[in-house]
Parts: structure tokens; C-alpha cells; sequence
């Protein structure tokens, strides 16, 4: 029989209420799965880690470690799906590239990981030939790089791949591709076109002066507009492809940094998040932006929906992209949706699983391997009655002048009641009596140019 | 005893095994390179934003130094992040360099904010920082972002300084194109009309602003927003950004309304002249006509 005295026991006891505390209090562990409970069940939801790859000169594995229930329970209004579903997210980099004396200057934009999925760094893909194969090389957990030793007269293709956290740092995304063809100095440096160049809309801008020349393609929604916007103004609009691709210039720019920041509006006049993009200008060169992918618009028929009645969640976005649908909830949930033709997709949640009150719905979409950001953030409230929901006046509220821009009449006015008593309320963007820095970034979120 | 057996095993374990995720904050910091002068020397501090990978859209603070050893010569913007100042970096004070901007649509990476150049007054050891930084995340809400604040550290010497002057950013492109905007709003200037204007100059910064009504010889320092003084709208107005080297771009907007004809002299001149020209013309073919056969 085994004895163990007093004073062990109750260090024992201390010891694991202080490793149980310690963990609770500092966030340690990666316990970010939704559990949920009732009187007299638990379930716990598995946490998936990415698992070991093995490489040999043959071949690849990737693997997952993962837990998998293996009965389906079904009942007149619950479903349940064996193991689990997940939904890990990466944004794919917008890639800027410009030609130098044997060199190219590529940046990118920053990609977000969510849902168990973290960035750790990038790889550059470098190749000759459009497509591959490329040459990887790790460049770390920054944004920008700059290839050297090219040969001059040569196109060049780059590729930016996100790496995740894991031991491996697998590869989870890969960008669009662009081209750059260095040139030695005194010669004009040339970019080609990116492999995804636009089929649509296309246009140009700047004045009649020599300079340098930015080009900026992606996707946008079909046939609708784009805004571009250089430093905060706008700088040029186009029309998006009926496959939602553009591409458009900007010529006449000095050498410097400039803040491109591209936004789009779907058919039904919904605007898209702002897409900004630092970028460094050489002198007489081009420099090619690829790989821009606005998020969908988003919008709710409700802002009230009864319990166990359905809220269609709908938006556009590419045609033929797969649309992830996020609801924030107590119990977050997820779903898929496709676009049409017309790039336009809808989904009808059930409420049946939503507690009753507030939550709010966003969402990304992906095409081609290319992922978005997720876009706008809409409210709505799981009540007791349905009331239609109504556009948000958000917009309106930046728009102080109301003459439908967020641009710089707006900021002088927002200016002139900098740190002033009592602003008039159309000034205060959060309502808190005074207009400050805050008031000035909420105007910036919104920004229209 | 309690703490040695378990607490200190339990921390090297989870500091160890467990991936913690890093918490990030946005970095605002000065640089100086070189960090030592000799007495007399003007020199630059570079102020630099690294927003960590978060998206920041509106950028405040405030560049401190000690005022008895360094002498603020000049602020140099050419090249910044921020595309709109609402308070912009000046020398105004003698130790302190406060600024407040935005960038619409976000930042996320590492960049210049804006450029101080300093004399090197007295020797000694004085630290550049940014004091109160502020960093507000491009969310919709303005929620602040988690700051960090690295100033540097630079040494005066008793060696008088070879040279007592940097030089002058070499620049001879204009400021950007732009366009200037006539508006009104209840909310400021009782209802007036007023002019909005703002550009950027890529490599030595704005200097100024000058806005000319009616000609473009009659201009005023101006800055943004601008009273109009000739409400009616009936005159062309002129808007020039000048930067730090003295290059100039020029704005022009068309008179918005026409003005009464009693208004114009110049109308009244040419109706005039009009007039006179038609009564003599109509004065000679009448003599024709007696004198004719």
C-alpha cells in the first residue's frame, strides 16, 4: 500500500492548481476550438496541428494529425458531422516587382493566417520561364527583397509563398505571379505583363510627363467599377473584366514611396474594403503590381432575424470563385457558397444553432488558388421578430459633407474642428464629444479618395 | 521552496515547449547614422514607423530632445508615409517636434515618417525618442495599436565640426499634380466657400502653398482649408505647391460663376469700343450716302 504523507499531497495539489492557473492566466496552449455543452453532454472540439511532411527525391507527404469521431448522428433538427470541419485561412501577397541593373525589387503585401494557420516568413519563387519551374529561396518574415545578380535583357517570374508556423514551414499559399526584365543603367527597365493580366477593363493615367510608370492588375467584381487611388487621391477608375479581372497604369510618378490603394463596387453599389499597397518607385522604371484580390461585398436581409428562421447572407465577388461565409458567434460557424456567372453569391443560414442576440458575418473568397482577405464585417441580431435590414450608414457618417466622397473636403472639415469645443456632431465620427486622432482613422477606413 | 521545486521547472517547460505567440506592436523609432558630431555639425534623425504587420492608418506623436545641446534646423517630409498631415512636424518649439497624420487605406510595413534636421549646440550626450506615440489600427474604429517607442542615443563633441551644414536634398521635379477643391460646409467658415489642396513632394517635401484669386501674380502664402475672399466665384483661382528646392506646381480652376456684366471693366471696355467703332462706321456710310451723286 502505498503512502504518500500530507505535506507531497498538498504540494501535489498546489503544483497542479498553479500549472493550471498559470496556463489559464498567460493564454499558453493552443486550445482554440469551440466547445459547447448541455446538462448532460460535452463535446470538445478537436485542435488540428499541421503534421510531419516527408520529403524524398521522389516524392512529398503532408500530413495532418488529426482525431476523427467515427459515427455521424443525425435527428430531425441537428446534423453532425463526423470529426470536424476547419477552415484554416492565408491571404495570398499582392506582389509589386521592379527592374533594376541587373536586379529586381520585389515587395509584397503582408498575408494573414487564421483558423491554425500563422505566418512565419516567405519564400521567393524565381524562374525564366512563365509558370516555372521556379528556384525557392527563404527570405524570412519580411516584405520586400531584392533579387540580384540577374542577367540584363532576361524577363525574370517571381512568386511569393507564405510559410506557417510548423517545424516544416510548409508553403500554405502562393501568390500571383509577375515578371520583371532588368536592363543596365541609362536603359529603360521594362516590366511584361502578369501572367493573370487582365481580359477586362484596362485604362491608363497621369499626365503627359516622362516618369515612371506603375501597372496594378487583379480582381475586382464583374463589369464594375474599380478605384484607384494614389497617396490618398484619386488617381484613375476603370471597369472590371465580366471575369472580374483589371489592370490599369499610372504614369508620370516621381521616384519615391507612394501608397497605392485600390477599392472596387459591386453591382448592387456595395463597396469593397480598401486594398492599400506601399510601394517604391524608381526613377524611369516600371513597376508591376499583381495578385490584387478585393474581398467580397457582403450585405444580410436582416438586421433582426426570429430564432429558427433563416437570414440569406449574400454578396459578389469573381465568377466562379468559392466563397467562405464566417458567423461570429458564441459558436462560430462556417460555410461554403460558389458564385454564379455573374459573380454573385447567397446563403441561407439557419439560426436554429445561433443563441439568441448579437453577431456579426464576414467573408473571403478564393479562385484559381488566389485567396482574399475577408472583407466588411455586417451585424445582425437573432431576435424574437424579423426586420428588414437597411444599408449601413457607416459611410454616410465619414461622408461629412455628404456629397457621397470621403476625400479631402471632408478631411479639412474634420481638420478645422481638430481638438476645438464642442464639434458639431456631423464632425465627432464616434460620438465621443471631441474630434481627435480616432475620428481621423475611422475617416481613413473609409476612405473614398 | 514551493517556488524552486515547481514553479521554476513549469515556467522553463512552457518557455521552452509551448509555441507562445509573440505579441506584436507597432515600433516607432529614430535613427541617426552617424551617432557622434563635433560641435557645430548639422546632422539628420530619420523618425520611422514598423508597424509589425498591423495595418495603421493614423500615426501621432511627438519628437523630444534636449533643447540646450541640439538646435532643430529643419523638418524634411519628402518621401513620408503619411499623406495627410493634420498636425504637421514642425521646428515651432524649441525641444519638441510634435506631429499627427494619416495614410487612407493603411500601412503595414516599415517606413519614413519624417526627417529632423538638427545642429549639434553644445557637447554632450542627448537622446532623440518619440514621446506619447500613437499608432491607430485601420479598422473602421480606430482602435489603438500597441506601441513601442525606440529613441537614439547621439554624442557631441568638443571638436568644432569641419562642416556645419548638410546638404540639400537634390531635387529638381515639382511637387506631384494635384487638383484643388472649392467646397462649402455649414460646419466651418459659417457657410462660406472655402479651397482644399494637398500634394506631396516625393524628394525634398512641400514648402509652402500659394493661392492667387483672379491672377496669378496676386497670391498669398495659404494653407488648406482657405477662406475664398471673393465669394461670388467669379474669378479663376491659382493654387501653387512649392517645395523645399523651389520647384513649383501650379493648380488652376476656372472661375465657377460668371460675373454681372456691370461687374467686368474689361467687358464694359470691349462694348464700349464696340459701340463707338458701330456709331462711326454707321456715321461714315451715312456721309457716303449725301455725298453720292
Amino acid at each position: 500500500m502505498m503512502v504518500i504523507n500530507n505535506q507531497r499531497a498538498t504540494d501535489y495539489r498546489r503544483a497542479i492548481a498553479f500549472l493550471f492557473i498559470f496556463v489559464a492566466l498567460t493564454g499558453v496552449g493552443v486550445a482554440h476550438a469551440e466547445d459547447f455543452s448541455s446538462t448532460n453532454f460535452t463535446v470538445q472540439n478537436p485542435v488540428m496541428f499541421s503534421g510531419g511532411l516527408s520529403t524524398s527525391t521522389s516524392f512529398g507527404l503532408q500530413s495532418i494529425i488529426a482525431g476523427f469521431a467515427p459515427g455521424t448522428s443525425t435527428s430531425s433538427t441537428f446534423g453532425g458531422n463526423a470529426g470536424f470541419l476547419f477552415f484554416p485561412h492565408v491571404s495570398t501577397p499582392a506582389v509589386s516587382a521592379t527592374a533594376g541593373d541587373a536586379q529586381v525589387a520585389l515587395s509584397w503585401t503582408s498575408s494573414s493566417g487564421t483558423l491554425g494557420w500563422s505566418v512565419s516568413g516567405y519564400d521567393v519563387g524565381q524562374a525564366s520561364v512563365s509558370g516555372g519551374p521556379y528556384t525557392y529561396s527563404s527570405v524570412g518574415n519580411v516584405l520586400s527583397s531584392t533579387r540580384t545578380g540577374l542577367t540584363n535583357g532576361t524577363t525574370y517570374y517571381f512568386v511569393i509563398l507564405p510559410k506557417d508556423t510548423s517545424v516544416d514551414a510548409n508553403r500554405i499559399a502562393t501568390s500571383s505571379e509577375v515578371s520583371a526584365t532588368p536592363v543596365s543603367s541609362g536603359g529603360s527597365s521594362n516590366n511584361n505583363s502578369s501572367s493573370n493580366s487582365s481580359s477586362g477593363g484596362g485604362g491608363g493615367g497621369g499626365g503627359g510627363e516622362s516618369g515612371s510608370t506603375v501597372t496594378i492588375s487583379g480582381r475586382a467584381y464583374p463589369l464594375s467599377p474599380v478605384t484607384v487611388l494614389k497617396d490618398g487621391q484619386l488617381a484613375i477608375t476603370t471597369i472590371a473584366g465580366p471575369d472580374a479581372k483589371f489592370n490599369v497604369s499610372l504614369s508620370a510618378l516621381s521616384a519615391g514611396p507612394y501608397t497605392i490603394a485600390v477599392y472596387g463596387e459591386d453591382g448592387g453599389g456595395n463597396r469593397s474594403t480598401i486594398f492599400a499597397f506601399p510601394v517604391q518607385v524608381v526613377q524611369s522604371a516600371t513597376t508591376e503590381i499583381g495578385g490584387v484580390f478585393l474581398a467580397p461585398t457582403i450585405g444580410v436581409d436582416k438586421a433582426q432575424v426570429k430564432h429558427g428562421d433563416t437570414i440569406a447572407i449574400f454578396g459578389q465577388s469573381v465568377p466562379g470563385s468559392d466563397v467562405t461565409i464566417q458567423v461570429n458567434s458564441a459558436q462560430e460557424l462556417f460555410a461554403t457558397a460558389a458564385t454564379d456567372a455573374h459573380g454573385a453569391y447567397l446563403y441561407n443560414l439557419d439560426t436554429v444553432p445561433l443563441d439568441v442576440g448579437d453577431h456579426s458575418t464576414k467573408s473571403k473568397s478564393a479562385i484559381a488558388g488566389e485567396i482574399s482577405q475577408f472583407g466588411k464585417t455586417v451585424n445582425f441580431v437573432v431576435g424574437t421578430e424579423n426586420i428588414a435590414a437597411v444599408r449601413s450608414t457607416t459611410v454616410g457618417k465619414a461622408d461629412i459633407n455628404g456629397d457621397g466622397k470621403i476625400n479631402l473636403v471632408d478631411f479639412s472639415v474634420l481638420a478645422y474642428w481638430y481638438k476645438r469645443p464642442s464639434p458639431p456632431p456631423r464632425a465627432d465620427l464616434n460620438g465621443d464629444g471631441k474630434v481627435d486622432l480616432i475620428d481621423f482613422s475611422i475617416m481613413a477606413f473609409y476612405w473614398t479618395g | 521552496m514551493f517556488l524552486k521545486k515547481y514553479f521554476l521547472p513549469t515556467f522553463i517547460f512552457i518557455t521552452l515547449y509551448v509555441n507562445v505567440p509573440p505579441a506584436y506592436a507597432a515600433e516607432f523609432g529614430v535613427v541617426a547614422n552617424p551617432s557622434t558630431f563635433g560641435k557645430g555639425a548639422a546632422f539628420e534623425a530619420r523618425v520611422i514607423i514598423d508597424t509589425q504587420g498591423e495595418s495603421i492608418n493614423a500615426f501621432a506623436g511627438a519628437v523630444t530632445f534636449p533643447s540646450d545641446l541640439l538646435t532643430p534646423l529643419e523638418v524634411r517630409e519628402g518621401g513620408s508615409i503619411v499623406n495627410f498631415w493634420i498636425e504637421e512636424p514642425r521646428t515651432a518649439t524649441s525641444s519638441t517636434v510634435r506631429f499627427s497624420g494619416i495614410t487612407p487605406g493603411g500601412f503595414n510595413g516599415k517606413a519614413l515618417l519624417f526627417s529632423v534636421i538638427f545642429r549639434a549646440a553644445e557637447p554632450g550626450s542627448a537622446t532623440i525618442a518619440v514621446e506619447s506615440p500613437r499608432a491607430l489600427r485601420n479598422d473602421g474604429v480606430g482602435s489603438p495599436a500597441r506601441v513601442t517607442s525606440i529613441g537614439t542615443r547621439v554624442t557631441v563633441s568638443n571638436t568644432p565640426a569641419s562642416s556645419g551644414s548638410i546638404p540639400p536634398v537634390e531635387d529638381t521635379d515639382p511637387p506631384e499634380p494635384f487638383t484643388p477643391v472649392v467646397a462649402s460646409d455649414p460646419a466651418i467658415f459659417g457657410g462660406k466657400y472655402f479651397l482644399v489642396f494637398a500634394t506631396q513632394d516625393k524628394k525634398s517635401g512641400i514648402d509652402h502653398y500659394e493661392v492667387c484669386e483672379g491672377s496669378i501674380r496676386q497670391c498669398g502664402d495659404a494653407e488648406s482649408p482657405y477662406l475664398l475672399h471673393y465669394q461670388s466665384l467669379g474669378r479663376k483661382i491659382f493654387v501653387k505647391a512649392v517645395d523645399r528646392a523651389g520647384n513649383e506646381r501650379i493648380a488652376a480652376l476656372p472661375a465657377f460663376m460668371h460675373l454681372p456684366w456691370y461687374q467686368s471693366l474689361l467687358l464694359l471696355a470691349i462694348i464700349g469700343i464696340l459701340v463707338h467703332a458701330l456709331f462711326n462706321w454707321r456715321r461714315l456710310v451715312w456721309q457716303n450716302y449725301i455725298q453720292s451723286p
